[in-house]
This record gives structure tokens, sequence and C-alpha cells, in this order.
């Protein structure tokens, strides 16, 4: 998996500050996509150790608590979804409080039997859709998209 | 207001006593006379910079008594209201033709400092956001002018107090005196105003973190009053958690009077509200002429910006930067097998 982009200090993804890592690669090609150059999987740095360390320095850097949010591109690509793993996986394991949100652009009926449902803490689902684009909803672009939080998981099981 | 030296049992009470009067120290000029913005040298010369500061020290002081001596010889039948209903705090009865003297003296006489950032580009090419030999030169200055107050308070037993001046038309008028003295200085006298005080400037891309810290070495030292701001858009407003965060932050910074600035965009025709672009109401589409735009500029929050303020406040809030969208981290390169590996261990 590649990562693209990674923003620190962010206040507009996701609730509180936030490092948000930005992953390449989307099969959704959503029309009017927020980041179209992030659609092929070629564009960015492999994720190594290195970067997976530099992530959690991020996290704590300064002494403030920051969030992590998983954007793309699609963090759930097929040829994305171990890395992504695998980088929640890391970053429960050396940090355990870090609150991880993840943008996807599947439904979260297709997702809620992935490994990777079991470290993170908030989802939000679904393909943005221009018609029904709307400026109000939080961390969302379009309506149709939903947020799931830890406790919707047990609730949707 | 500063510290009061006639009520040594609460030196830091606020309630009842304000600053009387300002008089700001504007340093651009000298910044521009000894530095390297002109060309003149390659180093700037800071000997001459505080040679002449002194001076203006000196003159700001004389100033701020004439102005106290005619305040204060003012009789408190000029302000019956003020006086009898003990507006301002004192232990002082109403004595229609005693001198406001033994009241007013509770307030404070303070010395101002307005530009910091454009002296700094004019002194070293770069301001204190972006270099930390310019941010330890201000942080010098903002240090004079605090011990200079001290020392002027014993000498004349009154109070005078370092201010942060949030300029109003000030900060237009007088950029303008400088673009007629000076011609056009890149980052000097490029724009239409004065920076605020110790301000990082606002055309400055900067992370909210860093903008904090910076100012706040200031900000302890303008005791007489001052302020720090950080700039949200409109989905970091809603960011309840982000917000308490930052104050936190600030607090931890001892930052005293933190403020925040976020856009407020309505559309008049259909009461839309958010940040609209200059092509219109996303909701019903009525033109930028329909659409009120609310903005806090040094600290007011009134009619449109466009229409409210000089034009340098105008200019000013258009080059705002926002201090919420992050920062771009540089992704560390994928290095060669042996030091990857060793970080995993």
């Amino acid at each position: 998996m590649k990562v693209a982009r990674i923003i620190t200090n962010d206040l507009a993804n996701g609730p509180g500050i936030r490092v948000s890592v930005f992953v390449s690669g989307c099969p959704h090609h959503c029309m009017n996509c927020h980041n179209p150059q992030l659609w092929d999987p070629a564009v960015g740095h492999e994720l190594s150790g290195n970067i997976l360390y530099q992530i959690l320095h991020l996290l704590h850097d300064n002494d403030i608590k920051r969030g992590l949010s998983i954007l793309g591109g699609e963090p759930l690509a097929p040829y994305n979804l171990d890395g992504t793993t695998e980088l929640c996986r890391f970053i429960k394991d050396k940090s355990p409080n870090t609150n991880i949100w993840l943008w996807t652009g599947y439904d979260f009926t297709e997702i809620k039997n992935f490994d990777i449902i079991n470290y993170v803490d908030g989802i939000v689902d679904g393909k943005f859709i221009e018609s029904l684009k709307t400026g109000d909803t939080l961390w969302r672009g379009s309506s149709n998209q939903r947020i799931y939080t830890k406790k919707t998981f047990i609730l949707t099981e | 207001m500063g510290i009061d030296r006639f009520n040594p049992e609460h030196p830091y009470n606020r309630i009842g006593r304000g600053n009387l009067a300002p008089h700001t120290i504007i340093p651009v000029a000298l910044g521009i006379k000894y530095g390297i913005c002109e060309g003149k040298r390659e180093k700037p010369d800071l000997d001459g910079f505080w040679r002449e500061f002194e001076y203006l020290l000196k003159k700001a002081e004389e100033s701020l008594l004439i102005r106290a001596n005619i305040i204060f010889n003012q009789k408190m039948k000029c302000a019956y209201e003020l006086y009898v209903n003990k507006v301002w705090k004192s232990d002082v009865e109403y004595d229609p033709e005693a001198t406001v003297y033994e009241v007013l003296k509770h307030g404070s006489l303070t010395i101002g400092f307005l530009g910091g950032a454009e002296t700094l580009i004019a002194l070293f090419g770069k301001h204190h956001g972006e270099s930390k030999e310019a941010a330890d030169f201000l942080y010098k200055i903002a240090k004079r002018i605090n011990e200079f107050c001290a020392e002027a308070s014993e000498r004349n037993n009154l109070n005078f107090g370092s201010y942060a001046t949030p300029a109003e038309n000030t900060c237009y008028t007088i950029m303008n005196k400088l673009k007629t003295q000076f011609g056009e200085i890149k980052g000097v006298t490029d724009h239409e105003y004065l920076t605020n005080s110790y301000h990082i400037p606002v055309w400055h891309d900067i992370d909210i973190f860093d903008k904090i810290k910076i100012e706040s070495r200031y900000n302890k030292l303008a005791t007489a009053g001052n302020i720090s701001y950080a700039e949200f858009d409109t989905t970091a407003v809603h960011n309840l958690e982000a917000i308490e965060q930052v104050i936190n932050f600030a607090m931890d910074c001892d930052i005293p009077y933190f403020a925040f600035n976020f856009p407020l965009d309505e559309c008049s025709e259909c009461g839309y509200s958010g940040e609209i672009p200059t092509t219109g109401c996303p909701q019903c589409g009525a033109p930028d002429e329909k659409i009120n735009r609310y903005r806090r500029v040094t600290g007011y929050i009134t009619n449109d910006y466009r229409r409210s303020f000089n034009k340098g406040k105008q200019a000013e809030v258009q080059d705002r930067v926002k201090h919420t969208n992050g920062v771009e981290v540089q992704i560390k390169e994928d290095e060669k097998d042996e030091s990857s590996s060793n970080n995993n261990q």
C-alpha cells in the first residue's frame, strides 16, 4: 500500500485534532471526487516501518493527544486492505487510546466482517454522490454517507 | 492594565480601572533605516536600531506624562456621573472641586507596540514565524518595553504598562505614510496594513500550535493588554473536541486572552449561513452583493466587513490564512534496508 499524503494538526477531518493519512488508489471514481489525484495506486510512498513510526510520533508530538484519520483513495480497496489493517493494528498496539477513523467508499454492510473493524473507532461509509452534496453534514461530502462509531458497530451486528 | 502600584494588596485588580492613555511605538521606519531590506548592508545595524529605539521610548514617556497631566488636573464635577456612582473604583468621596487624580491614578499609561512583523522583515528579511533570530530579537524589544515601563513607573510614581496595540485606523494611515516615505519594499510596505503588535502576520501559513507557542512569549510581557487569535474554517468550528484541545493548549502556554475567528456569511435572500463563495449563495444562487460577510476585526464583529472597516483592515481580512487546515508532513522516504530494519526492532 502506498501513502500519498500525511497532514498533521488537521481540524477538518474527524473529531478533535488529528493526523490525516491519505492512501492512494481508488476503484470507485466518484464524479467530482475531492482527491482524483489519488485514484492511481502507484502515487506516493510504500508503507514502511519508517512511515509507521513517523505517524506514531506525529500522534503525540508537542504533548497533544491526536486522533488518526485514514482517508484516500480507498483504504479498503483489495490492494490496500492489508496495509491499512497493519497500520491500524500497529497504532492500536503502540498507543491503545488513539482514536482511529476511517473513510471508505464501500457500504458498511460490505466491510463489517473485515478484521480491521476491531481496530477502528469510527467509519464514514458510502460513495460521494454529487447530487446529494451538502455543506452542512460534518465529516461527510454527501448526505448518503453515514458515520458509524464504536457504539453503533455493536448495535448493527 | 498592568500592575497597580497604588493598590499593593491587589496589584492585579482589573475592576474599576483601565488604560488612561496609550502611546504606540511603530519601529518599522527604524527597521527600514537599519535593516537589510534596502540592500545597503548585509547585516542589520542593531546598535543603531537600539539607539533610536531608546529615544522613542523616552519620547513615549514624555508624551504620556503631558497627557497624564491634563487628565489628572480635571475636576470631579466634569463627569459627575462617573465619580458619584464610583464607576472608577476608589475610596475617595465625591467632591466637585477636587481633581480626579486620586481616583484615576489607579489607571495606567501604556506604551504600545505595532508592526513587529514588518520591522523584523525590514531588519532581517524574515519575521518571527520564519526565523529564530528574528523571534529572539522581537522578544528583546518586548522585554525592553516591559522593563522601561517598570522603570518609568518608579521614576514618576505612576502606573506605566506595556501594551500590544491592535491598531484600527492607524494600521492603514501609518502604512500609507511609510509607502510615501520609502516606496514599496517587499514584505514591509507591499501590503495595505501594519500587522498588529507581536502577531504572526496574517498571510503566513502556520500551524495553530506553533502560532500560539510563538505569540505566547510576547504576550507574557505585554501586561497592559494583549490578545492571540486563531483563524478557523467553518468545519473546524463544529469540531468541539478540537476547540477544547486548542483552548487547553493556549492556557498551558499562558495566553491570557484567546480568540477564535471564523467566517460567518449570511445570504440576505434565503438566510443560508456558512462560508459562501464569491460566486454566490450555494442554496438559492443569490449574487455576491446579497451576501453579508461578518468577520472579527480587531475584536469587533460588526456589519459586513467590506463596508465597516478601512481599506487596510479589509485587505487584512482577505489576506488571512486559516490555521486549521493542518500541515503537510514530508513523508520519510524509504531508506535503505539496514536503517528501516533498525527502526522496526
